[in-house]
């Protein structure tokens, strides 16, 4: 090539390159860069997830970020690239990589004497390590020689002072079809399994099983324009809620039963209509309480999330009784009177602006010292119950001066069902 | 001047190429954003400030103040994980996880498990207060008048 061809030839090169490049940016979308003061490193997650909600408000965007908690490769704009590094995929506090995005001394790893255990907590809990089921079908079907707690579906150790510790589940050693059955059928009723495909509850797993919320078709109903609308395996919003409706215990309390004569799961099949038909085990009773609160209005972290101790099945963990709220024939419930500004009540409620509480304050108590700070003592003598999440104020009628007759050491549900269920 | 053709091409040619090299160089060096947040901020005259009076500087999340032995800056960062904290009737309140602080900045109640800090105060050469968020100082120090 002669050179009098070389440099029109080697200017076309370079023009052609640059309108290539040029192209090649303008179908990019605009870079939007984000610079959250925890971690102060730009990432640029909103570049396409922008319209995101915020995860909650003690997570605000500008200060977490995203990364912080998902992981991800903070500067990359392609897709694949900036989702290699994701933790749990989509879901940050799956118990596999819980520990790295919520942990750390100042947020969910925090003292136990603070309750700020949430991560090692919740490991032990029976909803997590499906320890109950797991103990009395190994113990009848013969994988077991007792109802201690051995096997969970994940491995407790070093977390519990008593010094209980479980192991992960294995495999009955001896041919055995119904432990068999069990582990293959029955092994999704954890809160880091998924849950079954096909059933009308969805949910995510590990904190997010409870902590975001989901509707039954596990679809997004949010802004985040990268979420395909009717994908399931989603929270309903990308948001985190410390107050839990029913709804989301439902997602596996009244997704259908085991049948241990087959070891199947016979996940419900009609779509409840109203609340009564939707509640818990259809053709149990229920007082009008259990029809009218949610769950979290009576059970306590403890009872749900763990108190840092195995215990061997849910009647071990689930401690609370009538007479805790309602009193007994001769005395009103327990209360203790908020003294100090770092009780824990008070942050509890801090998390819940429904329920007003103030140092001063007297809220009643479980029989373990556990505050039920949405159950308070009133000027008049009187009791108040308010709903965590509907923000309805309950007058709390006592058994003290009632036409009860309630007897101490009969505290199970049947007993109070026995005058007061209501039809369902 | 006459321009002969070739030179005319030549010169076209040549132009265009250096632009797009000047293109493909700048695209090539592109830098993404670097972390480099402004740290000092310049405020007005320190008369302004009249004693007792509380003024929300809100670009270097702190409030400014002024006492009797002259000025003083405290961050609205909350030490535990860097929300900002709002100033209230009678204290700060973190709207992230509720810590409270009294107005000298010291804890009330946590997860933050220290007060606010105090940032650097100075003069600029034609005598501006000037805050600098990347310094703290001790809570008795002040920018005198």
């Amino acid at each position: 090539m002669t050179s009098r061809f070389a440099l029109p030839l080697t200017s076309i090169i370079l023009a052609l390159t640059l309108i290539v490049i040029a192209w090649h940016e303008s179908s990019k979308p605009k870079a939007i860069a984000l610079t959250p003061t925890l971690t102060n490193q730009p990432e640029y997650c909103l570049t396409c997830h922008n319209g995101i909600e915020p995860i909650s408000a003690a997570h605000p965007t500008e200060v977490f970020g995203c990364v912080r908690c998902h992981g991800g490769e903070r500067l990359a704009l392609d897709k694949n690239l900036a989702h290699s590094t994701l933790r749990g995929k989509r879901n940050p506090s799956d118990f596999s990589v819980v520990e790295k995005s919520c942990g750390g001394s100042d947020c969910h790893s925090g003292s136990v004497k603070d309750e700020r255990d949430h991560i090692a907590r919740v490991m032990t809990s029976v909803q997590a390590t499906y320890v109950g089921a797991i103990t009395n079908v190994y113990f009848a079907f013969g994988g077991q020689p007792d109802l201690k707690p051995r096997y969970g579906m994940i491995n407790v150790s070093g977390v519990d002072p008593t010094g209980g510790a479980i192991k992960l589940i294995e495999p009955p050693k001896s041919e055995n079809r119904f432990l068999q059955k069990f582990l293959s059928n029955c092994s999704s009723c954890h809160l880091n399994a998924k849950p079954i495909n096909g059933t009308n509850y969805d949910r995510l797993t590990g904190c997010a099983a409870c902590h975001a919320l989901s509707n039954s078709l596990g679809s997004y109903t949010g802004n985040d324009p990268m979420v395909k609308r009717g994908e399931t395996g989603h929270a309903n919003t990308h948001t985190l809620a410390t107050a839990i409706p029913y709804t989301q215990c439902n997602a596996c309390h009244n997704r259908g039963n085991y049948d241990l004569r087959t070891m199947t799961f016979n996940a419900r099949t009609d779509r409840p209509i109203n609340r009564q038909q939707d509640y818990y085990q259809p053709i149990a009773q229920f007082t009008q309480c259990e029809f009218e609160l949610d769950c979290v209005d009576c059970h306590t972290a403890n009872e749900v999330m763990g108190d840092g101790k195995i215990h061997e099945n849910k009647k071990s963990i689930q401690y609370i009784q009538c007479q805790t709220c309602h009193g007994t024939l001769t005395t009103p419930p327990q209360t203790r009177t908020i003294q100090d500004v770092n009780d824990v009540a008070l942050r509890q409620a801090y998390l819940n602006p429904k329920v007003p509480l103030a140092v001063g304050g007297v809220i009643v108590i479980t029989a373990k010292g556990e505050a039920l700070w949405n159950i308070r003592k009133v000027a008049n003598g009187s009791y108040q119950q308010i709903g965590k999440i509907s923000g309805i104020t309950y007058d709390m009628p006592l058994v003290a001066g009632s036409k009860c007759l309630q007897k101490p050491d009969q505290q199970e549900s049947k007993y109070c069902h026995e005058c007061h269920a209501v039809r369902n | 001047m006459s321009l002969s053709r070739r030179l005319f091409l030549q010169l076209s040619f040549g132009a265009s190429g250096l632009l797009t090299l000047g293109g493909l160089i700048h695209y090539l060096g592109y830098q993404s954003e670097t972390s480099s947040a402004q740290t000092t901020f310049t405020l007005d005259q320190p008369l302004i400030y009249s004693i007792g009076s509380a003024t929300h500087i809100a670009p270097a999340r702190a409030w400014l103040f002024r006492d009797d032995k002259g000025l003083y800056a405290i961050s609205m960062t909350c030490p535990h994980l860097g929300c900002t904290v709002e100033r209230r009737e009678s204290d700060y309140l973190c709207p992230c996880h509720g810590s409270r602080f009294l107005h000298t900045g010291n804890v009330v109640n946590g997860p933050a498990d220290r007060g606010l800090n105090y940032f650097k105060l100075t003069l600029t050469a034609d005598g501006k207060v000037q805050v600098h968020i990347d310094k703290t100082v001790a809570r008795e120090e002040r920018l005198k008048i």
